[in-house]
């Protein structure tokens, strides 16, 4: 299980996150949602150790560090590859170092996705480096792994191929965060939704609680986040009525 | 060991074929302009007519700029791949710097090459007025070749040695401060030093004394840099 204690950080002028306890144990998939700006890629990259921060994060309760940071992957649309290097360079550079990595998963996603494997992937289109990013952060072999907005420029029907993908090749063991704006996309399939609003958790609940409460996901970040639906409108009638 | 190693094959991966290119390109132009002049008066002449020291620094500068932008990405963070993996960013360093120094010792041994190569095409376009004693000769008054290849000034030896390590060490910290959006002015001073001071006379301060001594103070202070950065755990980034 990974476990943040009071976890906060700061950036000059800001406060990014602001004493944030969350559990995330293995199994799951968890779907992160906030405005721009929230803190969810802050979130995500303390938890891996890309930015200090005070507070504490254990994996089954030990530090992360270079000793099990290996059971944690990350895939996200600002890209983590190597882009002078090809899909199959890339594939034995993360066997040398994964020992989990899952080459024959590897294999099966690369085919499945149709990705050249010898061209570099400075020269992929956008929707190929995500789902290469994507493909390389599951087939780790981490038990977690985070996303980060990782359908960022890919259509829909691309998006529903990945869920599909991502339902269909998922163990039993594995946890994955998901950062996204896409909450329709991915209520049918996330089994926890955590809310986070200008550094903080302001909901964190399970899609059976939501569905025995008769309450969809939408409606349930809508009144966490005291969503006004007459706002536009109200707006709306401001800049377009007379003036006195 | 293997991790290690393939930290250095995924250095030398990013742009090995390109230097290559640099390379044959380097000593083919060498070889046409030195056509024009062949018939100078004398091997010197000939070499500095043809302007062979500036393609060597065009084609230095070529080559530090092909060694940082292959290990800097703008479109891609791949610093959060580096920073979780087995082996330390320190140790990603230290490949880089090495792989970045053996290309830089490697661009010497070309140009040497390509160097005896004019020589030769020299002598044998004028077999009647030079000999092995011209080309030897050459290599001694000739600040040029004689910076290439400083036969018996062991200073210059390890001057340029120190220069090739130097260069190696402030390169590869390009991408490292790339990776967490500093700027440093060390590699900038290195490359601006190794320009201005690499093509000196025999004997001179500059190339056998301040060289090598420059290079240590920019070489300590870079490793020292980077080593308090890439401190155990996480990096100071900003976003």
């Amino acid at each position: 299980m990974i476990e943040l204690n009071h976890v906060s950080k700061s950036y000059p002028g800001k406060k990014a996150l602001s004493d944030v306890s969350l559990r995330l144990p293995q199994g799951e998939i968890v779907g992160l949602f906030g405005e721009n700006g929230a803190g969810k890629t802050t979130l995500i990259k303390c938890i891996l150790g890309l930015l200090p921060h005070s507070g504490s994060i254990t994996l089954d309760g030990a530090p992360i560090t270079r000793r099990n940071i290996a059971r944690l992957s990350f895939a996200t649309s600002e890209h983590s590859f190597f882009p002078n290097l090809n899909a199959e360079a890339h594939a034995g550079f993360y066997a040398a170092h994964f020992p989990d990595f899952s080459r024959k998963r590897f294999d099966g996603l690369m085919r499945f996705f149709e990705l050249p494997r010898y061209k570099a992937l400075r020269s992929f289109s956008t929707g190929q480096k995500n789902q290469f990013e994507v493909i390389l952060a599951l087939c780790q072999g981490a038990d977690y792994i985070f996303m980060d907005e990782p359908f960022a420029g890919n259509d829909v029907f691309n998006r529903e191929d990945f869920y599909k993908v991502l339902l269909g090749v998922l163990e039993p063991n594995e946890t994955v965060l998901l950062s996204t704006h896409l909450i329709e996309e991915v209520s049918g399939f996330i089994g926890r939704a955590v809310l986070i609003r200008k550094g903080k958790i302001v909901g964190d609940v399970s899609m059976s609680e939501l569905e025995e409460s008769g309450e969809d996901l939408m409606g349930y970040i809508k009144q966490t986040y005291h969503y006004h639906a007459d706002r536009v409108s109200r707006a709306l009638d401001e800049i377009t009525g007379e003036e006195e | 060991m293997k991790k290690h190693l393939s930290v250095f094959m995924l250095v030398a991966r990013a742009g090995v074929y390109r230097l290559l290119a640099l390379f044959i390109l380097m000593t083919a132009a060498e070889c046409a302009l030195f056509r024009i002049g062949l018939h100078s008066s004398g091997l010197e002449h000939a070499v500095r007519a043809s302007g062979t020291a500036i393609v060597f620094c065009v084609s230095f500068l070529l080559v530090t700029l092909l060694l940082c932008s292959s290990g800097c990405s703008f479109s891609s963070q791949p610093g959060y791949t580096l920073r979780r993996l087995s082996v330390s960013e320190r140790s990603v360093f230290l490949w880089q710097a090495g792989y970045n120094a053996m290309t830089y010792l490697i661009l010497w041994g070309v140009q040497v090459l390509a160097a005896f190569l004019l020589c030769r095409i020299y002598v044998s376009a004028n077999p009647d007025s030079t000999s092995g004693q011209t080309v030897f000769l050459a290599f001694y008054r000739n600040a040029f070749l004689h910076s290439l290849l400083p036969l018996e000034e062991t200073g210059r030896w390890v001057s340029n040695t120190a220069l090739a390590l130097g260069l190696g060490v402030c390169t590869a910290a390009i991408p490292f401060w790339q990776r967490r959006r500093k700027k440093k002015l060390a590699p900038v001073l290195m490359v601006l030093m190794a320009v201005l001071f690499f093509k000196s006379p025999l004997g001179t301060l500059s190339g056998n004394a301040l060289l090598p001594i420059f290079t240590g103070i920019l070489c300590t202070y870079t490793v020292r840099s980077v080593w308090l950065e890439a401190k155990e755990g996480c990096a100071d980034e900003e976003t």
